[in-house]
């Protein structure tokens, strides 16, 4: 093979994996990590988060419309605080729309269900909403179950 | 046979501090590359092109192999519309970047040992030195940063073929909605945690791997014999290195996202 | 002189080749080591060359001491030095042509036009200028010993080596070797030390012979001087004669008791 045949080659090569490497970056993955997607945030308080995590999706009626994006912890009453991501596409929700931490079948990952509340004003970012349902977490719900059970006996 | 393990274990420092000095003394040669660029295209074609067959192969095999066991597990939990979120997550994370490795470290790894091997035992590195021509800028680095550079390139080219390869199976022949498979991945990889993790990962890996395999074939017992030990022993370093800094890496990288 | 060795020890690991050995090299004109395998001949080629480095003592090559010189300096000594290989070493990723074209190019910053005619000129003088398209794998070994000849005398150098020229030649090639050894020589006003252990084709281009045994110099002159010599242990090496001072047998215990004593 010739030098000049190689070259090329060579050149096909780097070119085809810049190529991929541009590919994967641009339209396989999403930059939400370092745009924070393009939507706003609002909080929502919980009793006890179970299983949630960053990332976990936010749906409305089944369709995801946002994540998680950060967790902590209040330092006055000892709750969670949940940042939600939500997509610039649902910005029509209203203030008194409630979130509950959902299963995805018995024992499946966690995610943030909301459901729309009827006032005329929507969410807007940092805001917070305000009814909100705890995660149900297994171990509570059995022993619960077996003191009843006790009690009832 | 404490002795013996005590002897051994010296040696194997020993084989590893003499591995990092040549390290250096490669880095320190790398100025040559700047005036001769020709001997680097030589080399990105040895070590480059001439794996990219069997990366892309490989790549399309692996991601078929995940549309169809990524399909059979997901559709389990009535999850199949993921399919597309777990083959790209597992290409861009680990098996783009740890199979290109290994293929690598077993086609071209070996072949840069024997290669270089050969060139120490039939005495041209000595010939070279007696022509007042340091082999290391010459012969060395040019393969080693060919390696460096051409690593996440093809660990890019094997997640690629492997997505096409995991749409295949799972869109055409399964029967997943292809624009579910698409939408699923990009909604679900980051490019930062994803796709350039494993990206990074590649470049550590094509750094150790192709390091190890010219040191092995630089350092050979100048024989035959010699050569076939240092190729078995730079294919076998090189993966357990690749195996075991995946582990270190996924630990940093994606422990607590 | 051309190479000097002053009281030079040298040992590989815990085997000791030389021990305070003189050695002096003359300038121009060929000389030639022979001595059997293993009594340290290629080791000299090294020190010669800075591949090695003696213990103590030290090794002056035209007029510059070897030990003195760092690796840039060492550099630019062997530019002015040529060494034959014993396999040769041909590049085998490069062809006939740019085999030669290798220290040229390497070295200098000369013109394509010019290094071609440099190499043509060197391949003409050992007769292959014709080869020049061959790689080194489609080459017979009196053809690759000759193109790595040619590789050697590239950049015209003061001194040339050649370790073990006529290992493994048919008669044909040792001949065109042998010839081309004392052409070159004399025609480039180049001198040339050999190191070999064919005693007739030693004798035969030899200016100055040293005969070699276990690290010292058993016999030193003129090729008829040194065949003349008398010394039983150089007369076995010169006549090839499988027992005298250097034992047939390798050190063993009594051969009697060591095939019956299973039996007893």
């Amino acid at each position: 093979m010739t030098l000049q045949a190689k070259e090329t080659l060579v050149g096909v090569f780097i070119l085809a994996g810049l190529a991929a490497l541009v590919w994967l970056t641009l339209f396989v993955g999403n930059w939400a990590a370092i745009t924070g997607g393009a939507g706003y945030r609002v909080t929502a308080k919980f009793e006890n988060i179970g299983g949630l995590t960053v990332k976990s999706p936010v749906t409305l009626a089944g369709v995801t419309i946002g994540r998680v994006s950060s967790i902590a912890s209040d330092r006055e009453d000892y709750s969670a605080i949940v940042t939600l991501s939500i997509d610039q596409d649902y910005n029509n929700l209203p203030v008194d729309s409630t979130a509950a931490i959902l299963t995805a079948g018995l024992l499946g990952a966690q995610y943030i269900g909301v459901v729309p509340g009827a006032e005329i004003d929507y969410l807007k970012e940092g805001d917070s909403i305000d009814i909100t349902q705890s995660a149900l977490v297994l171990e509570q719900l059995i022993g619960e179950l077996l003191f009843s059970r006790a009690g009832a006996q | 046979m404490v002795r013996g393990l005590g002897r051994a274990g010296i040696a194997a420092i020993h084989h590893t501090g003499r591995g990092g000095m040549f390290l250096a003394s490669l880095v320190g040669g790398m100025g040559m590359m700047v005036r001769r660029p020709r001997l680097l295209v030589q080399q990105i074609h040895a070590v480059g092109v001439m794996t990219l067959p069997i990366i892309l192969v490989a790549g399309l095999f692996v991601g078929m192999m995940l549309g169809l066991q990524g399909f059979n597990t997901l559709v389990g939990f009535g999850a199949e519309s993921s399919l597309g979120l777990a083959v790209g997550l597992f290409l861009t994370r680990e098996l783009g970047p740890v199979l290109t490795a290994l293929l690598f470290a077993g086609r071209a790894g070996s072949a840069l040992t024997a290669e270089i091997g050969l060139m120490r035992a039939t005495q041209q590195l000595d010939a070279m030195e007696m022509m007042a021509v340091d082999p290391l800028p010459r012969v060395v680095v040019p393969r080693f940063l060919a390696g460096v550079i051409v690593m996440p390139l093809l660990a890019a080219l094997f997640s690629v073929v492997g997505l096409f390869g995991g749409y295949l199976v799972g869109a055409v022949l399964l029967g997943v909605d292809g624009g579910t498979f698409w939408s699923s991945m990009h909604e679900g990889v980051d490019v930062v945690h994803d796709v350039l993790a494993g990206v990074f990962k590649s470049f550590v890996f094509g750094f150790v791997v192709t390091w190890v395999a010219v040191f092995e074939g630089y350092s050979a017992t100048p024989t035959t014999d010699g050569v076939s030990r240092a190729t078995t022993r730079a294919v076998v370093t090189g993966s357990l290195a690749v195996l075991g800094l995946d582990y270190v890496l996924t630990a940093i990288m994606f422990s607590e996202v | 002189m051309l190479v000097a060795l002053n009281s030079v020890d040298f040992s590989y690991a815990d085997t000791p080749v030389y021990e305070s050995l003189d050695l002096n090299i003359p300038r121009g004109g060929i000389t030639v080591i022979m001595g059997p395998s293993g009594c340290g001949k290629s080791t000299l080629l090294s020190l010669i060359g800075g591949r090695l480095q003696p213990r103590c003592g030290n090794v002056v090559v035209d007029d510059v001491e070897i030990q003195s010189l760092d690796k840039r300096g060492l550099y630019h000594l062997r530019r002015r030095m040529g060494m034959l290989f014993q396999f040769n070493a041909l590049l085998s990723e490069l062809s006939v042509f740019e085999n030669v074209a290798f220290p040229i190019r390497e070295h200098t910053d000369l013109s394509a036009e010019l290094i071609e005619h440099l190499v043509k000129i060197k391949l003409e003088m050992v007769g292959l200028r014709g080869a020049s398209q061959l790689m080194p794998s489609e080459l017979s070994g009196g053809m690759a010993r000759r193109v790595a000849l040619a590789r050697a005398i590239a950049l015209d150098p003061v001194l040339v080596m050649y370790d073990e020229p006529f290992t493994g030649l048919d008669p044909i090639s040792k001949g065109v070797i042998v010839q081309l050894i004392r052409e070159l020589n004399d025609a480039l006003g180049m001198s040339s030390i050999v190191v070999t252990q064919d005693v007739a084709e030693g004798l035969s281009i030899a200016d100055y012979v040293f005969v070699f045994a276990a690290g010292e110099v058993i016999v030193e002159g003129t090729p008829e001087a040194v065949n003349a010599t008398l010394r039983p242990d150089a007369r076995q090496f010169l006549d090839g004669l499988p027992d005298g001072p250097v034992a047939y047998h390798y050190p063993a215990s009594d051969y009697q008791v060591d095939l019956f004593q299973g039996e007893s």
